[in-house]
């Protein structure tokens, strides 16, 4: 049985199925109720439904709000502009365009709305050129027969069998704690450093984003409990705080393992807590014993504090916040499983409750994509008023859907090249049932069996992660392209007219998209990589809010983005973003600042100055190593900060310094303290 | 020269047809010059291939209304 139900086991085969009866259920429908293009109302099953019933109903509720504004914004176009045909080609494009990079800069599924709204003024405007006079009717009767597909794929995948998308992210987030535990737990034996972990840090956090992708459907589960959404995002947000804290672990291990060996009390600490973590760290006693033990051995910083001590103490507090973080996260698991509001826990860890997520967006790659679409959609409007060929707005309504499509993959040649293979499948099966299958079809009944075969397969297709988008491409393009009408018309004009612009869209969207974008991965790899240092200058400049939950959320999104493109990323620099150094020094950051409010004067001016320094070096695009004298001052600063009366708020800042420096300069020699010379100074 | 071709029944301009014979003309010419290794002397190969292919079609449509009309 391996822990799944019948259920879990063919989900696959039961998605098929259900969404090929939603859709059968929307063309009937929308036979019996006369619409004049009844495929529509098919197609939009097949571009609805997805496996999870909140999946489906956001893009459900997305896809009505993107065509309501293209048919409109066709209305607006179309009567007008219908007699000047290179005034509407440039006002066409730019819509679809303008849309397009929106939908870009978003990147969370909302952005399907955004798409939509694009590309459906292509959809409703373009076939009616001819007749500008039932743009109207065409608009409407488009948004009726969507929202007609669209309430039956909801309908049905909320009554037949619907799986939540709550009990998607329970599960993932139950594994990515056991991977994230299991990491740790190699780290604090040891055996933390190493291309093969930093290879899983990065997939931790490609884990990660993928979680948030599944989470913004959250609110769109009807079955859901309120509860359990806000059960689910403190949960992310305790996940966010993981990742940066085991490479800061790691880097307290080695700079300690360097100065003469882990203390041995420490060393046993840290076996016990890999212990407990590899048993999942469920043992409750355990954690706070080791609490009490980590408070006994915490070290007292004195003005004489050398660098061993600030290293150790800032260890320990990274030991208690873990111990902390990994029983909340058990805390939430359970209050999620029982349905209890996470309000109600007493959590160890609450330094970020406020705070808000923020995602990686990048306006020059979104606005290069964009562009190449531009310039696919004029070309294929400017063979169609050169040819006079009627069928050619066929051939722009697909590169608008292609363009769309690839705008968001890093490289559109190989992209190009497995989509045009599907296109010549979609033609082929489309000439078979056209010209071999429907002649012999002659009642609803009969269609159905006719359909079932292709459509159960792709559905199934779909389903399954290793071929979901070649599934979801195929069932869309076949279903767009059969053209299902109340009564058989075999036509090979017709049929060879729109296959030859289908191709010809996909073919002139490829080519060029693929010329002008000849920058791949290794480009958009290295923006990731620089704005990361754009982030960490406007931190330390006080430019952007000093919100650790944003920092944190934005450098691990681009971590995983990063994941993504692993093969091209340098090896040199690959480690240093999976360890998130420049993350865990900026969180130093907003730290020592708050910090440096509650010391005196000098060591205040001492601190700004030195964030001053870090603003001015990292606003500068560069992949070079730091200068050797920010060493220097960072380390001239730490005195300044020894010197002030013991407190908490000197703890903080010292061991926030702390933070920065092995953040930056992992590689640097242990920082040596200099009595004399700012003792002057500072009288 | 004929400029329409007959397909079952549906006139294609001859324009198709040599676009599609140079197209498998350009797929050759470029597998030849990547295995002579000649791509890492270009600098963007995929406006490379895109103007092979042009040249390839103009030519043949040349070729064609010089010899054959």
């Amino acid at each position: 049985m391996n822990g799944l139900s019948f259920w879990d086991r063919h989900a696959a085969l039961i998605f098929a199925l259900k969404t090929f009866a939603a859709a059968m259920l929307a063309f009937y429908l929308a036979l019996l109720l006369d619409m004049p293009r009844p495929y529509w109302a098919m197609t939009s099953v097949y571009v609805t439904s997805n496996v999870l019933t909140g999946a489906t109903s956001s893009k459900a509720v997305y896809r009505i709000l993107g065509t309501l504004i293209g048919a409109a914004g066709a209305i607006v176009l179309i009567p007008n502009l219908v007699d000047a045909p290179e005034l509407l080609s440039l006002a066409i494009t730019l819509w679809i365009s303008a849309f397009l990079y929106i939908a870009l800069l978003d990147g969370t599924p909302r952005s399907y709305a955004f798409m939509l709204s694009g590309y459906t003024i292509a959809l409703v405007g373009l076939p009616v050129l001819s007749t500008p006079e039932l743009t109207f009717d065409v608009a409407v009767s488009r948004v009726q027969e969507i929202t007609l597909g669209i309430i039956c794929a909801s309908a049905v995948a909320m009554l037949v069998l619907p799986r939540s998308v709550a009990s998607a992210v329970a599960g993932q987030a139950d594994a990515w704690l056991a991977n994230a535990s299991q990491l740790c737990a190699h780290v604090l034996t040891g055996d933390g450093s190493g291309p093969e972990r930093d290879d899983q840090r990065m997939r931790l956090a490609a884990a990660a984003s993928a979680i948030d992708e599944l989470c913004s459907h959250l609110n769109y589960d009807a079955a859901t409990s309120a509860s359990i959404v806000r059960g689910l995002r403190r949960l992310r947000r305790h996940m966010l705080a993981l990742l940066p804290m085991f490479a800061s672990i790691e880097d307290r291990m080695v700079a300690l393992a360097s100065r003469g060996g882990l203390p041995a009390n420490l060393g046993t600490i840290c076996a016990r807590m890999a212990r407990w973590l590899a048993e999942g760290g469920r043992d409750h006693e355990e954690a706070d014993s080791m609490r009490v033990a980590l408070a006994e051995i915490q070290p007292a910083l004195d003005v004489e504090a050398g660098w061993t001590e600030i290293m150790a103490a800032s260890f320990i507090i990274q030991l208690r916040n873990l111990v902390d973080i990994i029983q909340d996260c058990q805390a939430l698991r359970r209050a999620i499983a029982n349905d209890r509001d996470p309000e109600e826990l007493a959590l160890a860890f609450t330094l970020d409750a406020s705070g808000h997520a923020a995602a990686h967006r990048d306006r020059g790659v979104a606005l290069w994509s964009a562009a190449a679409v531009t310039l696919s959609l004029l070309a294929c409007f400017a063979f169609w008023i050169g040819t006079g060929w009627t069928d050619g707005t066929a051939a722009v309504l697909f590169s608008a859907i292609l363009g769309a499509f690839m705008a968001s993959t890093d490289e559109p040649l190989p992209a190009f090249r497995s989509l045009y293979k599907i296109v010549v499948v979609v033609v082929a099966l489309n000439g078979i049932y056209i010209f071999g299958i429907l002649p012999r079809v002659t009642a609803f009944e009969m269609l159905i069996v006719a359909l079932m075969p292709m459509f159960l397969l792709f559905g199934w297709m779909a389903a399954r992660p290793a071929t979901a988008s070649l599934g979801a491409l195929l069932a869309n393009f076949i279903s767009v392209q059969l053209a299902l009408q109340p009564f058989y018309t075999a036509d090979f004009a017709a049929f060879a007219n729109s296959s030859v612009a289908l191709m010809l869209g996909v073919g002139v969207t490829g080519v060029i998209c693929g010329i002008v974008r000849f920058l791949g991965t290794g480009w958009i790899a290295r923006r990731l990589l620089l704005s990361n240092r754009a982030t960490l200058a406007a931190v330390a400049a006080r430019k952007s809010s000093q919100d650790r939950v944003a920092v944190a959320s934005l450098m691990q999104h681009r971590l995983a983005l990063l994941a993504q493109r692993v093969a091209a990323v340098p090896a040199d620099v690959r480690s240093d973003a999976a360890n998130l150094r420049l993350l865990r020094a900026a969180l130093s950051i907003i730290d020592v600042r708050q910090a440096s409010l509650g010391l005196s004067l000098p060591a205040r001016a001492a601190i700004e100055l030195l964030l001053a320094r870090l603003a001015a070096i990292f606003a500068i695009p560069s992949d070079g190593q730091l200068p050797r004298d920010l060493l220097e001052q960072l380390d001239s600063t730490i005195p300044f900060t020894l010197q002030e009366p013991a407190s908490e708020v000197r703890n903080q800042a010292l061991i926030s310094l702390a933070g920065i420096r092995s953040g930056l300069f992992p590689e640097a020699p242990a920082y040596q303290p200099m009595p004399s010379e700012p003792r002057e100074i500072a009288a | 020269m004929r400029y329409e071709l007959d397909l079952f029944g549906v006139l294609v301009p001859s324009l198709v047809l040599w676009s599609v014979i140079a197209f498998a003309l350009a797929r050759i010419i470029s597998k030849l010059i990547a295995r002579a290794g000649l791509y890492r002397g270009i600098w963007h190969p995929a406006l490379f291939d895109f103007a092979l292919y042009v040249c390839l079609v103009a030519s043949l449509v040349f070729v064609c209304t010089e010899f054959f009309s």
